[in-house]
């Protein structure tokens, strides 16, 4: 899915120039859940930037699903990050003033698809992750947790086949982070999609197929393993089939 | 046109998002077009000020040394009031005895009630004047018509009111046959014009600028009415009587004579084998010359205005460029989640044609409200400012033109927004 050689980012103010990814070599099998970790200023967020290609980099190679994403025009980068890519914030990144729905359909108004399939799509993922009875309301009506399902939810909507992921619990209680996990969990392992997550937290991380540590913007291996391999490469998935949430008492 | 839809309701959600952003640019917009189309109305009536034209109307400019410095002192400078009216005696023996016609006028603050209506007695401008002006100076008439020779002869109390002045006593409606009170005396209405008298009128070469003539009676009733000129500004003192200033040398009348062109030099030598004084006979032409409108200056004025909207502009596109930054995390979302840049510039866009469009609205009113206020005090002239829809065009839509154009700068930074820069994480 992900496969990067020698990848070099560098980030310049003025005459000050930060080397955010020197060297990094990693990759990602398709199927694969990866937990990217490492302390802060490590590199993690440029590489996700740069592997969700929302960001240029300056040196090295970089193919997703085969293709060779440095030749890309600025057109097509934005429409891969449409179709194959779903984002996870980790402060939500919810739009304010549109509702749920809104909020969910976003990306598929963006592909250009027709309203019926837009309807049917954001209905089922809503219905997939409870959030059906929440389908009106503002993101602050809603709580951090919900707030969560509403992103991984957009992020799901448009089928994409790599879902980046940037501490998805950071801001949630241990109760709704654990239930993210386990979704996210589902969506790897029942679906097949390829899940990258930043996390600080060892133990969310140790529910990846593979922990990925970054240091000054090259992968380490703090036991001294030379290879970054994948283990679990699986097919992509047709439609998703998550774990049911019961809608919240009070809803409407 | 899905798309378009949707960027149309997500512009109007964030411009209600941010309400006091959206009203600070809309009354941006409408304050500066608005100033400008009240500035634009204002060059608009002087330049659409219609001046009647005559090949034959040639003011006789008196080139008298005992007077000139005088006068000159007064008023440096000023080409039509240097010596170009005559005094009561002069007037008299070129009317009598000039081969073509003459027309003189001069102004004065009048004493007048209105009979039917009892209104309060009020002072207002008028003037006496021969009724070859009329004729000289072609002007429409509402209703009626200009006095004739005979009742100017026969020193008949006849009255020509303005439009202004109709409208204040008799609502606009047709007045002729109506009586007002003009120094005590019944005149008869015998005719209303129809427009409103032009900015710097020729035939008024001691004045301009000024209130309109509220009405115009005949010159042969100055001695029996024996009102003075309005202004002092020909060396005439006004402790001294009306009948002193007629038999004085003083000048307070304005002159034309009525000749072809071809004729004017003979006109000029009989002029001067008459009054005894060397004079100029200048064509109605040499006057627009020297009194262009509108008036040096207006255009500097109106340019002048016209950047007022620009400012407008500039401050529309501060506030959109602020919102803009303001709204950079939630541009990088939409970018992450497959907002292609010309979308977000279209959406930008649409949001500057929304608010261009509320200011286009909203300068209407605004306008209107400031064409009343200048009308209602008429600061230098009572000619009012006309809210007409060419005026409604020309402001309004420099208004939306400036205002899209505003939305220009912050929809182009909206659209090479770094979605990373912004997204503080992925």
């Amino acid at each position: 899915m992900i496969h990067m050689q020698h990848m070099k980012k560098v980030y310049r103010a003025g005459l000050i120039e930060t080397e955010a990814l020197a060297d990094l070599s990693l990759h990602v099998a398709t199927g694969e859940f990866v937990a990217i970790m490492g302390p802060s200023g490590s590199g993690k967020t440029t590489f996700l930037n740069v592997a969700g290609l929302l960001d240029t980099f300056d040196g090295g190679t970089f193919t997703l699903e085969g293709q060779d994403v440095r030749s890309f025009t600025d057109r097509e980068r934005t429409r891969l990050r449409n179709e194959k890519i779903g984002f996870i914030f980790q402060s939500f990144n919810l739009i304010p003033d549109l509702d749920v729905f809104d909020n969910v359909e976003v990306p598929l108004r963006y592909r250009g698809l027709p309203a019926r399939e837009r309807a049917q799509r954001v209905e089922k993922i809503l219905v997939e992750l409870g959030l059906v009875a929440r389908m009106r309301h503002l993101p602050s009506q809603l709580s951090g947790g919900q707030q969560q399902r509403v992103a991984i939810a957009r992020a799901l909507v448009g089928q994409p086949k790599l879902l980046l992921a940037d501490e998805p619990t950071g801001n949630l209680d241990s109760v709704s982070a654990r239930r993210i996990l386990e979704l996210l969990e589902t969506i790897n392992t029942k679906e097949g999609m390829t899940v990258v997550m930043v996390t600080h937290d060892q133990e969310i991380a140790a529910r990846a197929h593979r922990r990925v540590h970054v240091l000054d913007g090259r992968v380490i291996d703090p036991r001294n393993q030379p290879a970054y391999t994948s283990t679990s490469d699986t097919a992509s998935p047709s439609h998703l089939a998550l774990p049911t949430f019961e809608p919240e008492p009070g809803a409407r | 046109m899905e798309m378009l839809a949707y960027h149309c309701r997500l512009a109007l959600r964030s411009l209600r998002r941010d309400l006091s952003f959206s009203l600070a640019m809309v009354c941006c917009l409408a304050l500066s077009s608005s100033i400008w189309g009240g500035a634009l109305a204002h060059y608009l009536r002087l330049h659409e000020s219609h001046r009647p034209w005559s090949h034959q109307a040639f003011a006789i400019d008196a080139q008298r040394g005992d007077t000139q410095a005088a006068i000159k002192a007064m008023l440096p400078g000023d080409w039509r009031r240097q010596n170009i009216v005559l005094n009561w005696s002069e007037y008299a023996k070129l009317k009598h005895a000039l081969a073509c016609p003459i027309g003189g006028n001069y102004r004065a603050d009048f004493l007048v009630q209105d009979q039917a209506h009892q209104l309060v007695m009020a002072r207002m401008p008028g003037r006496f004047t021969d009724g070859l002006l009329f004729s000289l100076f072609p002007r429409r008439f509402a209703w009626g018509h200009p006095w004739s020779a005979a009742d100017e002869q026969a020193q008949r109390p006849v009255v020509v009111l303005s439009r202004v002045l109709n409208q204040q006593l008799f609502g606009g409606a047709n007045s002729v046959g109506r009586s007002l009170n003009i120094e005590g005396r019944a005149f008869r209405v015998v005719g209303v014009l129809a427009d409103h008298q032009p900015y710097l009128p020729p035939w008024d070469l001691a004045a301009g600028g000024a209130d309109q003539d509220r009405f115009m009676i005949p010159l042969t009733l100055a001695p029996v009415l024996a009102v003075p000129p309005e202004y002092e500004t020909h060396g005439y003192a006004r402790t001294r009587s009306f009948e002193a200033l007629l038999a004085s040398p003083k000048p307070f009348i304005a002159t034309w004579v009525q000749t072809p062109s071809a004729q004017a030099v003979r006109v000029q030598t009989q002029i001067e084998a008459l009054i005894g004084t060397h004079v100029l006979v200048r064509p109605l032409a040499e006057h627009r010359r020297n009194y262009p409108l509108p008036p040096q200056g207006a255009e500097f004025f109106t340019v002048l205005c016209a950047l007022v909207i620009l400012v407008g502009g500039f401050s529309m596109t501060r506030l959109l460029f602020a919102k803009s930054v303001a709204r950079q995390k939630e541009i990088g979302v939409h970018r992450a989640l497959g907002a292609s840049r010309a979308s977000l510039f279209v959406r930008t866009m649409i949001e500057a044609a929304m608010v261009a469009l509320a200011g286009a609205i909203l300068t209407v009113p605004l306008l209107q409200l400031l064409l009343w206020f200048f009308n209602a005090r008429h600061l230098t002239n009572d000619v009012p400012l006309a809210f007409t829809n060419s005026l409604l065009l020309a402001a309004t839509l420099p208004a939306f033109v400036v205002g899209l154009a505003a939305g220009l700068y912050p929809a182009w930074r909206v659209a090479h927004t770094r979605p990373t820069l912004y997204l503080a994480r992925v």
